[in-house]
């Protein structure tokens, strides 16, 4: 995880160092234990190129 | 002894305004000596503008004077969080970057406030970017919590809670990406709207998190938080996330009466919370039973990865936003900002389309449930602030990760847009704690009602901070 981490960021050119990266793998697995069982969500049921949509949820008019 | 100027509430100044009996510049003076006293101590504005505020206040007068009153906001000051945009003044964001920035332009909500003859005292202190929620700032120092000058105000929008509860402004404005209105005003025990997504524009605010960013009123009472909103409401077709929706007369739709009103309860907003939090908002969920309004329980099964959603989406566009500045010039970002930033550059893009298909679930499970219930009531926070500098905090005598639970029960309205008032309901350890008020989409008339109601059955919770008894 830790390798991974530093691959990613530093194929950005970002700086990170050891004890950074110490960190950020402990945050980043602590997210991933608030995705734990989300695979029981069915997730393809969303749609979310409605979000693009003129006049969709979150662009132009209110839905009246 | 009577109140100060500065003390009393938009409610309280605007007939006394209107009628001539005070004028605007005796206000705005009355809040320029409290920031004068206490600027030092509490550090809640980056800049203020003194002489500016008393020319605005002299040109309220003469305008009242020659008969043109414009309405509750005139002559009134509402001091504004330093990421908003004044045409040709600093605007740091908080941060060593922008230390110097100068935008062309005003944001469209201090076009509006303008218009309604608002008075600016000054720019208020926040969180560098608004990336975070201690207001625990590198580059301008901690903003102090008046109820306790050792913790944090909480943030982003900390410099607008300590102000406004601190009796350095009138009023103020926030702004709320994963709950930076609500848990300042919380923690220093105000009150805090943030609106539906796309009812106030964004226009002329620096960006957190496109999709989650919010700017909304931080006020001493609900019916403050309903003049504010009254003025900055509204389509703008310069903010594309802006809706032509309705806007109301939220002040004058507060019906001093809840009977018959539906309160959803989610149990998963009353699990992990501070035992003493927990019993002020369920006491004043019990007071609000008594004034007639009825109380259910309500499932809404994707919550439990809101937060995983919030985190996602926030780290990300944050990250997008700020990620040429942090290749190139990494080390002007504090410690705490740089590292969320590089946080927020690890997600992957089906992490960040998950997170969108979360989200579209739970405001669909939202809108099903404000099918069945009026407002949803939860506690603001589920902890009290901790001491500056501190990054865990007990709960319940367990010691965790302060990032971890502040935005548990704010971020989910983020997410979904609804709008969310925090009120204050109790006191725990001698700090504020809020309850937290949420509706359906465009909802604002039924929170503040609800808010409204229960604030003035509760005249015993208005109290001056602690650090203005000293």
């Amino acid at each position: 995880m830790r390798e991974s981490i530093k691959m990613v960021l530093q194929e950005k050119g970002i700086k990170v160092s050891e004890w950074e990266l110490v960190l950020l793998e402990h945050q980043w697995k602590a997210l991933q234990q608030l995705k734990k069982g989300i695979e029981t969500l069915k997730l393809n049921d969303a749609d979310i190129g409605i979000t693009h949509h003129p006049g969709g949820v979150y662009r132009g008019k209110a839905v009246k | 002894m009577g109140k100060r100027l500065n003390e009393k509430t938009i409610s309280e100044l605007a007939p006394l305004v209107k009628n001539k009996e005070i004028s605007p510049v005796e206000i705005v003076n009355d809040v320029l000596e409290q920031i004068e006293t206490l600027n030092e101590k509490l550090n809640a504005y980056i800049l203020v503008t003194a002489e500016k505020a008393r020319r605005q206040a002299e040109m309220a007068e003469a305008e009242i004077v020659s008969g043109n009153y414009r309405g509750p906001l005139h002559g009134i000051p509402v001091a504004i969080k330093d990421i908003i945009y004044f045409a040709n003044e600093t605007t740091t964001m908080g941060s060593k970057i922008h230390r110097d920035f100068q935008p062309s332009y005003n944001a469209t909500v201090v076009e509006k406030l303008t218009e309604a003859g608002a008075v600016f005292p000054g720019k208020l202190h926040l969180h560098e970017y608004a990336w975070g929620a201690t207001n625990n700032n590198p580059h301008f120092g901690p903003a102090s919590n008046p109820w306790d000058t050792e913790r944090i105000s909480g943030g982003s929008s900390g410099g607008s809670g300590v102000a406004t509860a601190a009796h350095m402004t009138i009023a103020s404005l926030g702004t709320d990406t994963g709950g930076s209105i609500r848990i300042p005003s919380s923690f220093c025990g105000i009150v805090g709207l943030k609106p539906t997504h796309g009812l106030v524009s964004k226009y002329g605010c620096f960006p957190l998190a496109w999709s989650l960013d919010h700017i909304g009123p931080m006020t001493k009472t609900v019916e403050d938080a309903a003049y504010v909103l009254e003025a900055i409401a509204g389509y703008d077709p310069k903010d594309p996330t802006s809706i032509d929706a309705p806007t109301a007369r939220y002040s004058s739709q507060l019906t001093e009466s809840i009977k018959g009103v539906k309160i959803g309860i989610e149990p998963y907003f009353f699990d992990n919370v501070d035992a003493e939090v927990e019993k002020a908002v369920k006491n004043a969920i019990s007071s609000l039973e008594r004034e007639g309004a009825v109380v259910e329980t309500v499932r809404i099964p994707t919550l439990r990865y809101a937060q995983y959603a919030e985190m996602i989406t926030i780290i990300s566009e944050a990250s997008a936003i700020h990620h040429q500045n942090l290749v190139e010039r990494e080390e002007d970002f504090g410690d705490d900002v740089r590292f969320l930033l590089k946080l927020g550059e690890i997600p992957s893009a089906v992490d960040y389309l998950q997170a969108q298909q979360i989200r579209l679930k739970l405001g669909r499970e939202l809108v099903e449930t404000f099918n069945k219930v009026d407002v949803l009531i939860t506690p603001t926070l589920p902890l009290l602030p901790p001491k500056i500098g501190q990054d865990t905090v007990l709960l319940n005598g367990k010691e965790v990760n302060f990032l971890d639970h502040i935005i548990r029960f704010t971020g989910p309205f983020n997410l979904t847009g609804l709008p969310a008032v925090t009120v204050p309901c109790g006191f725990a350890q001698g700090l504020p704690v809020g309850m937290q008020i949420v509706g359906p989409a465009f909802g604002e008339v039924k929170i503040l009602n609800v808010a409204d109601v229960f604030e003035k059955l509760h005249p015993e919770l208005k109290q001056n901070p602690i650090a203005l008894r000293q």
